[in-house]
Formats: structure tokens, C-alpha cells, sequence
């Protein structure tokens, strides 16, 4: 390569004259001593040092603050707090109307209430246990020596109202895997609930009522009937049992929902029912607990209250035209 | 919420805050007497080429060292702390009567989602990111062909010195967040940063070439703290607008190119909607800082590809206001006639960068969550690498 001759060689002179240059860097501080060492020494004049200090300073207040909101909010919540027992006030602050049919045992068994623990639904269950309804949920027991059926009931005198005793309602335990069915109410079909007369205060485990005290409408039964399949049907999962009750219902989006979850449990502890003519009204307070298919796999908490609107088909009987829960 | 999940979530934070506390103190010190940046100012100081101007030649590398500085201060600012917790709440719908997912999805990586986390839902996750860089500003930083002076002789180069910059940084950043209501969350990203530098400087005179100087520093410490709050405006299911705000804290030394030097804020409005399995998301947010304004915008499309597993792809852009590009400039040298000298040095100017990112989060078991994505700039400004990995893991508690 051909040199272009210049002043500027002449300047610069030879290479040679440029000794390399060569950063060093110290190496690290290995040991305990040179570390305290150097922090002595780099204190006043480290900046660096001084904003890792503030750092974890701000940080250890910003982690402090966030603790502190985080007990602050701790307060109660209502959404965490345990539902009422709602049955065992009806039995305090109602009227107890003679029923039509009372166990022929003249004293209660029992008056106790067990408070299950947060978010576990109570699930009022009365001395006559007979008839189990599914998953041990509410079992209505009745004396051996207790005649039941009409004739009996007709011919005993009007009694108090059998006590109510609530008892914790157990969780369907969470299944090994995904695979696995999940034991929830759906696995012993609900027996459809015959509606004797005494069901108007117990049936399925609900506490029955009606706006309009000591108006009970004939049309009760049938309603219990709709609102124990759709019950029923939510703890399937089953959307086309759900369909059968509610034929309005947005069945897509139901199923896409019912798809997240791996089981669901729904309990009514109380429902109102108001019946104007061909059309009724129910309120349900109860709890819904569920497990969900991605996330936590320990039971949470849903829906606690509904309020449904039925109609009354001549073909269908009554039926569910809207339902909102929350 | 129940009582396991209140203890479940005192339990997590104070495991938080023990692994802040074990990172706070043990900052190592960094390496040396010489800072990072001092070592970079070295390396791009010409002492070899007689250029007639050594206060030029120092201004020109002080302003190099200050744009590779700036560079490597922004991209440890782009860190992927948005919450994926939303896949793990469940909403009562009214109308259905039951529980849904808040989103089928897990959400994004660096644009955020307009969907709070809810009420007591808190997630922290720990990420991993290492990045070597490849380039700046188009030019290879590592094959020795980044000029930083240069002597021409009737615009025929005779003399260069070239450097080579072997950059990387290894950030592990502690994320958490917490939904203080249903529509407001409380996020902070705490990154961990360990910088290291390693450079030469080789003349080429005449065709002859001289190693003329090394330098390697490194530096481990905290970064910039990141806090972040996300109010949900609007929304339904996982759809709706968020307004944010986030600010970083100047926790990093910015000595060691460990953090930006500034506080800065960022206000942010986002937006998302989603549909079944997929769900679009888009952001805007300006930041304010002492050197450098950004407008960032971001676009991500999520596909719930399975009910554990999402996808997400994303595109993310930052228009930096000044930020600056390297250039070379080229003066006529003051004593000798028909030389000219070639200088790299910084300007300020608006600078464009566009990511793109690809990833996956996968439910691994319970609400623990792996993701794992890669990230790759589309333009040749600033600082780049080739596919750039992120491993993190997240955990949500209170679901």
C-alpha cells in the first residue's frame, strides 16, 4: 500500500512512539475486609453507594407501606362475612303458624346452632331427618316412633315449629385431578321435593317464605320444584338441565362458564316467593361455592343471592324467565 | 376472601419483603475504582491519532460514552412487569347465575391490559433477563469495525482506531402487584441489575494494526425501582379502559449504567378488549424525565390457546424525544492541510424503537405461572441484540 506522503507524518513521527495504553481495572473485592474496607473509604464520595442505600431505604418503605395497607384492609369485609344464619331467625322473629303436618314427638330434640366457619354455607337441618336430599347436604330425620303422612299430621295438634339446628354444610372435597369427577351435589339426583304441607317452612334445606304472610299460594310447590332443578343443575354443571328451567338462558355462554369449573355446589337457605297470577317472584339468599378448573384449587365463594322471575306456561308449568345473581 | 388466603398472602409478602431485604443489602460493591462509564469513556478516548484538537476528541467521546450510557439506561427501563393475575380471578355474573374467569387469558408482557387484578388479589413473580448487545445504532459493537476516529488525507482514510464493546446485562427483576380495590392495583417492579463491560481499542494505521488499549468493568446492584398504579375506568368482563400512572425511582446507579439518574413519570391510558379467547390490548403513555420525553405505545394480541396456556405477541414502540444516535462527524484538521479528522460522537435527536415480542405463560400447577418470551428490536436505532430471552416466574395468591 502506497503511503500518501504529508505533513502529517511528519506530525505524528513513527507508531512506535504510541506505547499502548491499557485500562486496568482493580479486581473485586473477594473478602469481608476489603469490602468494609472500601465501604469506609467510598462513603462520603460514592455516589453509587448512597443511591443503593435510598434504594433499599425507599424500597423497605414502599414494601412497609404496602404492608401496612395490606393489614389496614383487613377490616372486615361483608362479602367474607359468614351468611346468616337466616333460618334460625325466621324461627325467632316469625309467627309460627300451625302447620299442617307435625312430627307427633311433642318436644324438640334439639334448639342448637353450630356457626360453621367463614364461607362455609349453613345449611339449616330440622329434628325430623328423613329424607337425606343429596351429598349429605340437608337430611331431614324424623323420630322412629313419628307417625308421618297426612293421617298423622292431621291427627296431631298444632305444634311450635320443629326447631332448627344448622350445622356446617361440608365441602365436596377437592378432587386429586383434573380427571376426576368432582363429588358435588349433582351425584345423588335431588329428589324432586314432594311437597307435603310442612314444606312450607322445610324443604330441601330452604327456608320458604312468602311477602305476604300467611298467603300461601298453592303454586309454591311447583315453584320449589323449578328452583330445586335449577339448583340441581348448576351443581351438574348441566347446562341443558339448566335449559329445561330456564329456557332463556344464554346457553353458550353458560357452558363456556360452566367449562372453568371443575365443581360447583349451590344451597338456598331462604327463598320468598311472592305468586301474582300467572307470574312469581322468588328471592333466594344462599351460598355457592365452587372450584375452579386453572387457579386455586381450594373452594371459593359465589353467587349468594338470586332473584328469579317465573312464569307459569299451561303446557311447561312454571318456568324461569330471568334470574340474576350476585 | 377466606382466612388460608389472608395468611397465604401475610405469608407472600413477608416472603417479598425478606428477599427485598436480602437484594437491598447485599449489593455488591462495583468493581472497582473505576466506575463503568469511566471505563467506557476511556475506551472511546482517542489518544493515538494526532488530530491537533484533544479537547474535540474528549467532547466527542464524552458524547459517545453519554449516548451508549443513555442507551443502555433505556433498555434497562423496558422491563415486562404487567400482572397476570386477572386469569386467575373469577367474577360472579349476574346474568348467568355463576362464576366466569375474569379473562380466559394471562394477559401481556410490556403493554398492559386495562383488567385489574381485583380486590385483595395480589401476584409477585421473579424474571430473569440477559442481554448481549450486538449493535448500536446499526454499527456492530463486537467485530471491530465501530470507528471512533479516524485521520483521512484528501478523503482517503490512512489512520483509524476502532473499538469493540462487549455489553451485557443481566437483569432479575422482583415483580409484584396488589388490587387495592376492584379497580385499582398497586404495582412495583424492582429490578436487580448486573452490567459488565469489556472493550478494546485497536489503531490501524496504514494498514498496520496496533492493539492500543483494553478496559473491562462490571457492576451489580439495584436498578431503577418501578411503581406503577392502574385504575380500571370502564370495563366489562375483561374489556375496558385503564388509566395509569408509573413512575421509577433513581435507585440504580446511573455511575454503572445501572439505572437512568432521574426520576421519572408516566402517565397511561390502556385499553382492551377482549372476546372468549383472544384479546386485544393497547397503551399509550408519555414519560417525563429531566434528559429524555418518550411517547411509548403498544399493541399485544393474547390467544388462550388452553386453558393453562397463553400466547401473546406483542409490538412495543418508544419515540424518545432526544435521546440521540451516534454519528460520525468530520472536521478539517487545524494544522495540516488536506487532513481531515472523523469523529463518533452523539447527537441529540428523536429516536424511534420498535419491539417485537413473542412468549407464552404457562399454568404450571395452582396459580403459579411460567413465562417464558423472547424479544427482538425491529429497528436499528440504540442499543441492539438479536432474540433477547425472558424467563420469569408468577405467583397469584388471594384468587
Amino acid at each position: 500500500m502506497a503511503h500518501p506522503p504529508s505533513e502529517h507524518d511528519a506530525d505524528r513521527g513513527s507508531v512506535d512512539d504510541f506505547a499502548p495504553e491499557r485500562a486496568v481495572v482493580q479486581p473485586r473485592h473477594t473478602d469481608l475486609e476489603s469490602v468494609v474496607l472500601w465501604l469506609a473509604d467510598r462513603w462520603r464520595d460514592s455516589k453509587r453507594l448512597r443511591s443503593s442505600f435510598a434504594g433499599t431505604f425507599v424500597l423497605l418503605l414502599i414494601v412497609g407501606g404496602a404492608g401496612l395497607v395490606w393489614w389496614s384492609i383487613q377490616s372486615p369485609d361483608p362479602s367474607d362475612t359468614p351468611p346468616e344464619p337466616l333460618a334460625s331467625f325466621r324461627v325467632k322473629d316469625q309467627p309460627i303458624e300451625p302447620p299442617a303436618i307435625v312430627p307427633s314427638v311433642a318436644s324438640p330434640v334439639s334448639n342448637r346452632a353450630v356457626l360453621a366457619g367463614r364461607g362455609v354455607p349453613l345449611i339449616e337441618k330440622s329434628q325430623s331427618e328423613n329424607a337425606v336430599s343429596s351429598a349429605g347436604k340437608v337430611a331431614e330425620r324424623q323420630s322412629p316412633a313419628a307417625p308421618s303422612g297426612p293421617d298423622a299430621s292431621q291427627a296431631s295438634p298444632p305444634m311450635p315449629r320443629p326447631a332448627i339446628e344448622l350445622v356446617p354444610n361440608p365441602l365436596p372435597p377437592t378432587p386429586a385431578s383434573e380427571d376426576e369427577p368432582l363429588p358435588v351435589r349433582a351425584a345423588v339426583p335431588e329428589p324432586v321435593p314432594a311437597p307435603p304441607a310442612a314444606s312450607r317452612s322445610l324443604n330441601g334445606g330452604t327456608t320458604w317464605g312468602s311477602s305476604r304472610p300467611g298467603a300461601e299460594d298453592p303454586e309454591t310447590p311447583a315453584i320449589q320444584e323449578v328452583l330445586g332443578r335449577y339448583r340441581t343443575a348448576y351443581a351438574a354443571l348441566d347446562v341443558g338441565g339448566v335449559h329445561q328451567v330456564w329456557p332463556a338462558v344464554n346457553q353458550r355462554s353458560l357452558e363456556r362458564a360452566f367449562r372453568q369449573l371443575a365443581g360447583q355446589d349451590v344451597s338456598f337457605f331462604s327463598c320468598t316467593v311472592d305468586v301474582i297470577g300467572p307470574r312469581a317472584d322468588v328471592a333466594c339468599v344462599g351460598t355457592t361455592n365452587f372450584i375452579p378448573k386453572v387457579g386455586n384449587r381450594s373452594p371459593q365463594s359465589g353467587p349468594s343471592q338470586w332473584n328469579f322471575k317465573l312464569s307459569k306456561r299451561s303446557a311447561a308449568g312454571w318456568l324461569i324467565d330471568d334470574a340474576q345473581a350476585r | 376472601m377466606s382466612s388460608r388466603s389472608r395468611r397465604q398472602g401475610r405469608t407472600a409478602l413477608m416472603a417479598a419483603s425478606v428477599m427485598c431485604m436480602l437484594f437491598g443489602v447485599s449489593i455488591v460493591p462495583a468493581a472497582a475504582q473505576q466506575t463503568t462509564v469511566e471505563v467506557l469513556s476511556f475506551l472511546l478516548t482517542n489518544r493515538t491519532i494526532i488530530t491537533g484538537d484533544f479537547d474535540r476528541d474528549t467532547q466527542a467521546a464524552a458524547a459517545t460514552r453519554d449516548t451508549i450510557a443513555t442507551f443502555v439506561a433505556q433498555e434497562l427501563a423496558t422491563l415486562p412487569v404487567s400482572s397476570s393475575s386477572g386469569g386467575f380471578a373469577y367474577r360472579i355474573d349476574s346474568d348467568l347465575g355463576t362464576v366466569i374467569r375474569a379473562s380466559d387469558n394471562f394477559g401481556t408482557f410490556y403493554t398492559e391490559r386495562s383488567l385489574t387484578a381485583g380486590r385483595h388479589r395480589a401476584s409477585f413473580g421473579l424474571g430473569f433477563q440477559s442481554t448481549l448487545y450486538n449493535t448500536i445504532d446499526g454499527q456492530d459493537l463486537r467485530d471491530g469495525t465501530l470507528v471512533s476516529t479516524a485521520a483521512t488525507l484528501n478523503g482517503q482514510q490512512f489512520d483509524a482506531e476502532t473499538v469493540t464493546l462487549r455489553i451485557r446485562t443481566d437483569v432479575t427483576t422482583l415483580t409484584g402487584n396488589y388490587g387495592l380495590t376492584d379497580r385499582l392495583d398497586l404495582g412495583l417492579a424492582i429490578p436487580f441489575v448486573h452490567v459488565s463491560l469489556q472493550g478494546e481499542r485497536v489503531d490501524t494505521y496504514r494498514g498496520q494494526s496496533f492493539f492500543q488499549a483494553t478496559g473491562s468493568a462490571s457492576a451489580s446492584g439495584l436498578g431503577d425501582i418501578v411503581a406503577r398504579l392502574k385504575y380500571n375506568v370502564v370495563g366489562t368482563g375483561a374489556s375496558g379502559v385503564s388509566i395509569g400512572l408509573e413512575t421509577r425511582i433513581p435507585t440504580g446507579d446511573e455511575d454503572n449504567l445501572l439505572g437512568a439518574g432521574d426520576f421519572s413519570f408516566a402517565p397511561r391510558f390502556i385499553a382492551s378488549f377482549e372476546r372468549n379467547t383472544v384479546g386485544l390490548h393497547g397503551e399509550m403513555s408519555y414519560t417525563l424525565n429531566t434528559d429524555t420525553n418518550t411517547l411509548g405505545y403498544g399493541a399485544a394480541v393474547t390467544v388462550a390457546a388452553a386453558p393453562r396456556v397463553t400466547v401473546v405477541g406483542e409490538l412495543f414502540g418508544r419515540r424518545y424525544d432526544g435521546l440521540g444516535r451516534l454519528t460520525s462527524t468530520t472536521l478539517p484538521h487545524p494544522r495540516l492541510a488536506g487532513v481531515a479528522t472523523t469523529r463518533l460522537t452523539g447527537v441529540e435527536e428523536t429516536t424511534d424503537r420498535l419491539l417485537l415480542i413473542a412468549g407464552v405463560k404457562w399454568n404450571v400447577t395452582g396459580t403459579w405461572l411460567l413465562t417464558a418470551n423472547v424479544l427482538r428490536s425491529l429497528t436499528d436505532s440504540g442499543l441492539n441484540a438479536g432474540w433477547v430471552p425472558t424467563v420469569a416466574f408468577d405467583y397469584s395468591f388471594g384468587s
